[in-house]
């Protein structure tokens, strides 16, 4: 059968090009650039290899600033048929409720679709929470943290969730949603000609409907990027003479048994 | 004000309910709320273990038929305890079948909810949480206010209380509960004893070992230091070398040890993250730019085949000395 699958893509501040200002210690997004969050191009992997196998579409959905724009091109390069952007101006500010709600909101516009498919948590805040509330919200099966995924062709989804106390073999009927994991494959990279193809294709921006400020339970109070100072003393040489400079370091810090 | 008079925790583990209690007995102090602990499935000596840490009141379940209980399962019967109850406060153990409770539950109430919470107290009416975010790069501080809140806590983060309690206790049964997810196969790992957390000093190794074989070095080299093993996720979570909760890191464990000695891992931020408490921090790595220079005490740029072996030695000759 077939498989119309919606993926969900974030656009997120680089973690890694964060900017901590030194007296204060907060974090500062001016001027940090965006990417796509890294979790999410397995999300993707995983929609693009069900769809070699079986038939169907790929639609992404974002929900996040017009800046967005630019990891959804990725999303189509690396395959994806359409993309919609669900336009908000911080979603740092928003609750998983309200996320959740505009997500299911445009899954009913995007009907008929047969799975949904997450990634472990966002590369930013790595909450986990959302697909839990959309499983909740519309009493679809979860199957969460997936390390495999397959697709029979009676509509049963089948899978290995990867917890901390073992792997969990279970499955579902479709319509499901899934959360997979960053080990459950290796993401494409696209192609230059695929980066240039991926301007033609579909990508809908769309305003939430109601665009009233819900009650916000959870709010970030601030931001700390504070790390301990390291010395930073690297050994570079001779095998033996970088081994005894680094053991008479130990031993003067006291770090030796 | 609010009929919300209760503080309801659970986890999938016991160990992981105990620690719960730690927090549970401080905030249910200072919000006056009556402290109730769920556990589901477990055998009488499991149910034992939380029977004095608890503050007031202990709730066994039982769901006949199911013998993996499914975060699914817990959502649906804690459902059921939550409209009995009515909880201001739900404490959620932050494994990754926590988390899903967690969303669900907080879907169901919509209220509030934050994860993975290395923090959590109470202050003029609000409810304070700190975690991690960006890759561990960050802290976040937030606050969640309304009528109820759900808050899952990273797990080894508090130690359980001391036993001092006499809870009531009651017995509840569940059965024919209609499930979306069926579990196929349940393929339990073996934990092993080392407890990471609590570790002086840590040998940890990454993506430069070439081979698993190549453990041995490693494990010659933790010998001498009487240090534990770690790994960074890809050795644990994609080759398997090493089990998972040897896996250091933000979706790992968090580590503060005297010495962490980091072995061929190049030091992303989801490492650094597991590893930022460590008192001191040792590098061995090829690459001279690898991310690890930056985070470390002292480093040794150099291939860890050589250095390893060296330093091993070293070691040994030093402590023969004495």
């Amino acid at each position: 059968m077939p498989l119309n699958i919606v993926v969900l893509l974030k656009h997120i501040y680089d973690e890694n090009q964060l900017k901590v200002d030194q007296s204060t210690g907060q974090v500062s997004f001016q001027g940090v650039p965006g990417k796509l969050s890294t979790f999410d191009r397995n999300s993707l992997e995983a929609a693009l290899r069900l769809k070699q196998k079986l038939g169907g579409s790929i639609t992404t959905l974002t929900v996040g600033p017009q800046e967005s724009e630019r990891s959804i091109r990725e999303g189509l390069a690396m395959g994806a048929d359409r993309a919609m952007l669900v336009k908000v101006a911080n979603i740092l500010e928003m609750s998983a409720n309200e996320v959740a709600r505009i997500i299911i909101n445009q899954l009913e516009s995007l009907k008929p679709w047969h799975l949904l498919v997450a990634s472990e948590g966002g590369a930013d805040t790595y909450t986990s929470i959302l697909p839990s509330i959309i499983a909740q919200k519309t009493g679809l099966p979860l199957l969460s943290y997936l390390k495999s995924l397959d697709v029979l062709e009676d509509g049963t989804i089948k899978g290995d969730r990867a917890l901390e106390r073992g792997i969990i073999t279970v499955k579902g009927k479709l319509p499901a949603i899934v959360s997979v994991v960053s080990e459950i494959n290796e993401p494409r990279i696209p192609t230059l000609l695929q980066i240039m193809a991926s301007t033609k294709k579909e990508l809908k921006t769309v305003i939430p409907e109601e665009n009233k400020q819900e009650d916000r339970y959870f709010k970030i109070l601030s931001l700390s990027g504070k790390s301990r100072e390291r010395k930073r003393i690297i050994y570079e040489g001779s095998t033996q003479e970088v081994v005894s400079k680094l053991v008479d370091s130990l031993l003067k810090e006291g770090a030796l048994p | 004000m609010t009929d919300r008079t209760t503080l309801l925790s659970y986890s999938e583990d016991v160990d992981i309910s105990a620690e719960l209690q730690s927090v549970a007995n401080q905030l249910s102090e200072s919000m006056n709320l009556t402290s109730i602990a769920v556990t589901i499935n477990q055998s009488e000596e499991e149910n034992d273990r939380l029977s004095r840490v608890v503050k007031d009141e202990l709730i066994f379940v039982t769901a006949r038929d199911y013998n993996y209980v499914t975060p699914e399962l817990a959502f649906q019967i804690l459902k059921k305890i939550v409209d009995e109850k009515k909880p201001r406060l739900i404490i959620i153990g932050s494994t990754r079948d926590g988390k899903e409770v967690a969303g669900m539950l907080a879907s169901y109430l919509d209220c509030g909810v934050a994860s993975d919470c290395s923090s959590v107290t109470f202050d003029s009416n609000r409810i304070l949480i700190q975690r991690a975010a960006f890759g561990g790069r960050v802290t976040a501080s937030a606050e969640l206010t309304g009528e109820s809140a759900v808050i899952a806590v990273r797990p080894h983060v508090y130690r359980p209380p001391e036993p001092k309690f006499t809870p009531s206790v009651k017995r509840q049964e569940y059965q024919d509960i209609t499930l979306s997810v069926v579990v196929e196969s349940v393929a339990r790992k073996v934990t092993s004893a080392t407890d990471l957390t609590k570790a002086e000093r840590i040998v940890s190794v990454g993506r430069g070992l070439k081979r698993k074989d190549d453990l041995a070095l490693i494990q010659k080299l933790a010998d001498e230091l009487s240090a534990a093993i770690g790994c960074s996720r890809p050795l644990a979570a994609d080759l398997g070398w090493l089990p998972e909760e040897t896996h250091i890191g933000l979706t790992g464990v968090q580590v503060k040890p005297k010495l962490y000695v980091a072995i061929g891992i190049s030091g992303q931020l989801q490492h650094l993250a597991g590893i930022k408490d460590s008192e001191l921090i040792v590098a061995i790595n090829t690459d001279k730019s690898a991310p690890i220079f930056q985070n470390c005490d002292y480093g040794i740029i150099g291939d860890l085949y050589q250095v390893i072996p060296e330093l091993t030695k070293a070691i040994t000759q030093l402590k023969n000395k004495k």
